[in-house]
């Protein structure tokens, strides 16, 4: 009888545990889930509040199409995979064409490597425009742009699997540029090899910049740093750390999170000096 | 006409040179900026060219559409917000940005090289015409507020043996989206009428050629013809604008020099100008617009004119035209039809040979002004890198009557029609090679009556080019090209008195090589 | 604790553990498991095993790599073809912490081809003092799986798998690299070795398809039955 009891009372808390262990993964889960959620607010977007939207349903994706086929069919093509008659005129053998809309890559997002990327990504995007290739839509109505969104959205099976993307989290704030900042930074860009596809004085001709292409075979030199206006995630601090954090899907440009866990300071050093590289 | 004399060349040169100068810091000052130094819309928006234009200035559809959406983005009313501002902290001298938003400036050089089966009063064979800056416009274009725009182009044009002319080309005022979004688009001013057609007159054109004549004579003393598509040119030879401008006959000093995109036209209607629906600018109103959905446009227009009467009145013309678009895998397929009618723009004429019953030069119009007609259809196809687009153009008078015996036994053709294609491959991003076809079946004055022919009686001469074009894009607003135009013509032998040489104008010149650069800020 | 509440407790938990697991790979006890065993080749002359230039970073990888499409031994064995069952829906149980080691190693990685289960996570590594990034695409669409910058030598960097598929993995900055993860939803896969051989062990009894996946000659699924207890045998060969 003993041997039993002990077995039962072993098995009992073997029970116990993996019950303990297995609720408090979920409330784990939960809990990641409620932060991720609460994201958005710590985003740094500038444009149009978001907090008014058109709520996304069948109706305001059909009317997304509608404003599509009028501001964005030319680039991006009656069947959104890029396929319009501006974009060899855009670019012929080059990066970057109008993006495909279908194929659930996305450049600039505030999600990690390979994650889709938060309505507020594709929202900003449409607002500002890429520079140099795509237009800015400032001028069209914040609702148009957001039926534009669930439109493109719509596009992806994915978004309908996938409702939190692992968000990039903003680990304090832009430093103010100084000396030592801007030294630092350097010394960052040192140590993680920036240099071997940025270069040494960051004009993108790094040993490693001539073979590099995009997903779609095209190529696609990294970044000449000296000329801020030309960054199409943008060129303020915030934008920066953003592009060294999640990377550029769809392209070259590798996510740096893992490398900068613990120490986000660094990542802000980096972007003074990479802001200095312009002066 | 008198050559130029040395202080005008002089003078010719000095403000070339003082130009050229002036060019460099301006192309210094804008180029300051990332990537391409870009003109005003591109600057304003922060693209690049190509997002408007296939290679500047021929538009894709995109700019097509935003040139019918009053120079705001399709799909927006975006009229007058506040540039957006290139993104980051550079600094930019804040004057020049503001108000490099609303204004660009176009160079055209070139060195022209033409030669004739036989010299003419102006031009010899092996003649080299280099003049820099040849052209020079400035365009200020935007919009003041939502669905309001303006656009204005003044020309300044050099050429060698010219006095230095600038002239405001184009201004008008357009009033967009009225009643709803792309329903009805209206433009006042001087404009483009065919600037929606599928093969418009003046921004899809490749530095155009313009004639060297004469047309304060009747006949006009054609010297060179224009190398320009020769589908919209009037294609009528014994026409003139009527009576009211005989007082140019006999002028001196000052001669009045046909030039295609002067205000002031002279006497003789060339067969070879631009005319109607096809004329670089018209004073007059369109109204344009998508109300039933994106794939059909529709025109309607007025243009204003002068009738060919003895008493000449404003009369205006009217136009309609209709587009279709299709939409496709990086392609754009377009067709579109124009329909012209002009009252009494033009009046027939014969100038007697002295010694003649009609005792001296005299010029003998018509009875009536003649009504005119104009057609064209047209299509656009473009895909990846060829853009292929064609018009066809027919024209059609009245038969001229005289009242008189002996002219009335002139012969006239009522119709004229023309035709240009072109065909332009980008073979790389840099580099856009073009080969254009024109062909012209002319109209109007056929025959001279029997007791005034001298020479070949068919006065008549069909024309007909073959135009090839190599342009190389260092940056997408600056282009260096090379041309080669070839008279397929040349070989027929057509003495015809008149028209200032020995020659048929358009046999006389052989074939046009010009190599220029053409830059837009 | 009575019988009754034991049971209750068990059921439970059971109850629970189905209900997060919904339609996915159970890890049950096998008893009297079988195996699957056998070779695959290739018929035919070998193709030859051409060399990749290496245009960068020399120092560090040497001037030319083997592109190593097709390694064929002696007998036809043809190494890093993966074979793996379809559809079982239960059977071994595996470590869900696992850790599937990619790393960039001379301008390579290593192993070339390799095989995971859906949850497990990859550990890559940069061996290397050079800079590689490692792009990691998934499905035959080569959809970006993740981009992930390696600057610092010997620091590995975990990543879970959350799909299943074929995972091809590359370097943006050394264009030759090329390696494959296999991810099942369950433990039944293996990389052949050099000679072609392989084995699956503890697989239930039942009939399978089971499927062969090389990076260039495709993929052939063959049916398969395993006997309690028992060995069944899988030669497969590919053609030309």
């Amino acid at each position: 009888m003993k041997k039993y009891t002990r077995f039962i009372n072993s098995l009992l808390a073997a029970i116990v545990l993996s019950m303990v262990t297995g609720l408090s993964a979920v409330a784990q889960a939960a809990e990641a889930k409620a932060k991720a959620k609460a994201k958005p607010t710590e985003l740094p977007i500038k444009v149009s509040p978001y907090k008014k939207r058109p709520a996304e349903s069948a109706q305001s994706i059909a009317e997304g199409r509608v404003i599509y086929e009028n501001a964005c069919i030319y680039c991006h093509g009656v069947e959104a995979k890029g396929e319009g008659p501006v974009a060899f005129y855009l670019s012929r053998d080059t990066a970057p064409r109008p993006r495909d809309l279908t194929s659930g890559i996305y450049k600039f997002r505030s999600t990690a490597s390979g994650e889709l990327p938060m309505d507020e990504d594709i929202f900003r995007t449409i607002t500002r425009g890429v520079t140099g290739y795509m237009p800015g839509f400032e001028g069209m109505a914040p609702a148009d742009r957001w039926k534009l969104v669930y439109y493109v959205k719509s596009l992806v099976p994915d978004f309908k699997e996938v409702t939190d993307p692992e968000v990039i989290k903003m680990v304090g704030s832009a430093i103010p540029s100084s000396a030592v900042s801007i030294r630092r930074g350097y010394d960052v860009y040192q140590q993680f090899k920036c240099w071997e596809c940025h270069g040494g004085g960051g004009r993108g001709d790094g040993k490693k910049a001539p073979a590099l292409k995009d997903d779609w075979d095209f190529p696609l030199p990294p970044r000449d740093l000296t000329r801020l206006s030309s960054f199409k995630n943008g060129s303020e601090p915030a934008d920066l750390y953003r592009t060294v954090m999640a990377g550029f899907d769809g392209g070259a440009m590798p996510s740096y999170a893992d490398f900068f866990e613990g120490s986000e300071k660094d990542a802000w050093h980096l972007v003074n000096y990479i802001r200095s590289l312009s002066e | 006409m008198k050559k130029a004399t040395f202080w005008q060349k002089a003078r010719c040169l000095a403000s070339s040179v003082l130009l050229a100068v002036l060019t460099i810091p301006i192309l210094f000052i804008t180029s300051v900026k990332e990537a391409e130094a870009v003109p005003s819309f591109a600057r304003k928006y922060d693209m690049s060219c190509n997002v408007c234009h296939t290679r500047q200035p021929r538009l894709n559809p995109y700019g097509q559409r935003f040139m019918e959406n009053g120079y705001q983005l399709p799909g927006t009313a975006d009229g007058g917000r506040k540039e957006k501002h290139l993104l980051g902290g550079e600094t930019n001298g804040a004057t020049l940005d503001d108000l490099s938003n609303l204004m660009a400036v176009r160079l055209r050089a070139d060195i022209q090289k033409p030669s004739f089966e036989d010299n003419t009063v102006t031009e010899t064979a092996d003649d080299v015409d280099i003049v820099f800056p040849n052209v020079i416009n400035i365009f200020i274009a935007g919009t003041v507020t939502d669905n309001i725009s303006f656009f204005g182009e003044m020309e300044y044009a050099t050429r060698e043996g010219h006095a230095p002319a600038l002239a405001f080309e184009r201004a008008f005022m357009a009033f967009d989206n009225l009643g709803g979004p792309q329903v009805a688009n209206v433009k006042v001013g001087v404009f483009d009428p065919s600037a929606m057609y599928s093969f418009p007159t003046h921004r899809q054109q490749m530095n155009p050629i313009p004639p060297e004549a004469h047309t304060d004579k009747f006949p006009p003393e054609i010297n060179r013809i224009p190398l320009l598509p020769l589908a919209f040119s009037s294609k009528m030879f014994g026409l003139t604008r009527g009576p009211s401008f005989t007082e140019a006959i006999g002028a001196t000093g000052g001669v009045d020099t046909y030039e295609p995109e002067e205000q002031t036209d002279g006497l003789s209607i060339l067969p070879f100008e631009p005319m109607f629906y096809n004329a670089p600018y018209q004073t007059g109103i369109s109204v344009h617009g998508r109300p039933f959905g994106n794939s059909f446009l529709y025109q309607v227009g007025l243009a204003q004119n002068q009738t060919a009467e003895d008493e000449p009145k404003t009369t205006f013309d009217t136009y309609v035209m209709v587009r279709y678009d299709m939409l496709g895998k990086f392609s754009n397929f377009q067709v579109s039809g124009f329909y012209y009618t002009a009252d009494k723009a033009a009046r027939a004429a014969l100038r007697p040979p002295p010694p003649t019953p009609f005792g001296g030069a005299e010029l003998v119009f018509s009875q009536e002004a003649t009504d005119w007609t104009r057609m064209g259809i047209a299509a656009r196809w473009q895909h990846k890198s060829w853009d292929i687009y064609g018009t066809y153009i027919a024209d059609e008078i009245d038969k001229p009557v005289f009242g008189n015996a002996v002219l009335d036994m002139s012969v006239w053709e009522t119709d004229g029609s023309g035709i240009s294609i072109e065909a332009d491959y980008l073979l790389t991003e840099k580099w856009l090679l073009g080969v254009r076809y024109d062909m012209m079946k002319p109209g109007g004055l056929s025959q001279l009556p029997p007791a005034l022919q001298a020479g070949d009686p068919e006065i008549n001469q069909n024309a007909s080019f073959l135009g090839l074009l190599g342009k190389y894009y260092p940056r997408p607003n600056i282009g260096l090209y090379a041309r080669y135009h070839h008279n397929l013509e040349s070989s027929v032998k057509l003495p015809t008195a008149g028209f200032g040489g020995d020659e048929h104008p358009a046999t006389n010149l052989t074939s046009m090589f010009t190599v220029g650069v053409d830059m837009a800020f | 604790m009575s019988n009754k509440k034991l049971m209750t407790c068990i059921g439970v938990v059971a109850s629970l553990m189905m209900a997060s697991n919904a339609n996915a790979y159970k890890a049950v006890t096998v008893t009297n498991g079988g195996s699957i065993s056998g070779k695959i080749s290739f018929s035919g002359a070998a193709p030859s095993n051409p060399k990749l230039d290496i245009t960068k970073d020399k120092e560090t990888c040497g001037t030319s790599i083997p592109a190593d499409y097709y390694i064929v031994g002696a007998g036809g064995g043809l190494k890093n073809a993966v074979v793996v069952i379809e559809n079982i829906e239960q059977g071994k149980a595996y470590d869900k912490k696992g850790k599937v080691p990619v790393d960039n190693k001379k301008c390579m990685f290593t192993p070339h081809v390799t095989t995971a289960v859906k949850g497990q996570k990859l550990a890559i590594n940069n061996s290397d003092p050079v800079l590689h990034n490692t792009h990691l695409y998934h499905g035959e669409k080569l959809k970006t799986m993740y981009n992930i910058a390696l600057p610092l030598q010997n620091r590995v960097i975990k990543k879970p798998l959350r799909k299943d598929g074929v995972i091809t993995v590359k370097c943006d900055a050394h264009e030759w690299m090329l390696s494959y993860v296999y991810v099942a939803k369950h433990p039944y896969s293996v990389v052949t070795a050099a000679d072609g051989s392989f084995t699956l062990s503890d697989v239930p009894a039942g009939s399978y398809k089971v499927k062969i996946w090389h990076e260039k000659l495709g993929e052939s699924i063959q049916d398969v039955t395993v006997a309690a207890g028992g060995t069944a045998t899988l030669n497969h060969s590919f053609g030309k």
